[in-house]
């Protein structure tokens, strides 16, 4: 798992951790329909729609690496 | 653009630089819910004109949470508060559901977690042990097979010292992390 700065860090004051990110993907989650695609990286980012540990909703954005079969969290809220 | 990082006049993602942690310059992972992991054997992204880091690489994250939530239960040192945060969030249990099921009230769940209150000895056992079978960690309970014997002397050995300690990840060579928990060096 990858993450960005703006993850890590613009959300500090709800203190999600990655506990939490990892606890939301593995929940029955919802996509959004607000997918983005990135032109400067050439992928698409997509909003999954689920809890955190403590049963309060969690916005997580996440952009799939298909050719490294890896996935970068862009941020969550 | 989501994920780039734009700071007054440059982008941060146009002037990457690689850098990988090592146990002499190890990655401080602030946003493993701890204060004090630290993480050698992976890599990390700074931006070459402001120095900050722009991205982190964590492979097989479970497998290293896992492996931090072991280190936790096996240390002899009391738990800080924002351990037992961590192995109940690792478990995914809510705060209020965790208290009724350790038969505490959930501000005095918070209190411990907050470090207003220290835990008891007696608590902090009992958790330790709770985590070790509701979490179906393999590892772990291996181990607690390996060492079933000197159960006995691992849970009199937990004391009252050990406040200036870290937990150091290592991802190895096999692909594995290990985490311990390790004395802050003076």
């Amino acid at each position: 798992m990858i993450e960005t700065i703006h993850a890590k860090f613009d959300h500090v004051e709800r203190k999600l951790d990655v506990n939490d990110v990892l606890h939301g993907l593995r929940k029955v989650w919802q996509s959004s329909s607000t997918h983005k695609f990135n032109q400067y990286f050439w992928q698409w980012h997509y909003a999954i729609k689920t809890e955190d540990v403590e049963g309060l909703p969690l916005t997580i954005v996440i952009a799939v690496d298909t050719r490294n079969r890896t996935f970068e969290v862009v941020t969550r809220w | 653009m989501v994920n780039t990082v734009k700071t007054h006049e440059h982008n941060c993602n146009e002037s990457l630089r690689e850098i990988k942690a090592t146990p002499d310059a190890r990655y401080h992972f602030r946003d493993s819910g701890l204060p004090n992991v630290y993480l050698a054997g992976i890599r990390y992204f700074v931006c070459g004109v402001c120095k900050k880091i722009v991205k982190v690489e964590i492979p097989a994250i479970e497998e290293l949470m896992g492996a931090i939530a072991s280190a936790i239960v096996t240390k002899t040192s009391p738990m800080a508060g924002v351990e037992v945060q961590f192995l109940r969030k690792r478990l995914g249990i809510k705060a209020t559901d965790f208290a009724a099921m350790i038969d505490a009230s959930p501000e005095q769940l918070s209190r411990w977690e907050n470090g207003h209150n220290a835990l008891s000895g007696s608590m902090d056992r009992y958790i330790r042990i709770a985590y070790t079978f509701i979490s179906r960690d393999e590892r772990l309970r291996a181990l607690m097979e390996k060492v079933k014997h000197q159960f006995v002397q691992w849970s009199t050995s937990i004391h009252g010292a050990g406040a200036n300690e870290c937990i150091f990840a290592e991802r190895l060579h096999n692909q594995k992390w290990r985490a311990e928990a390790a004395p802050v060096a003076a």
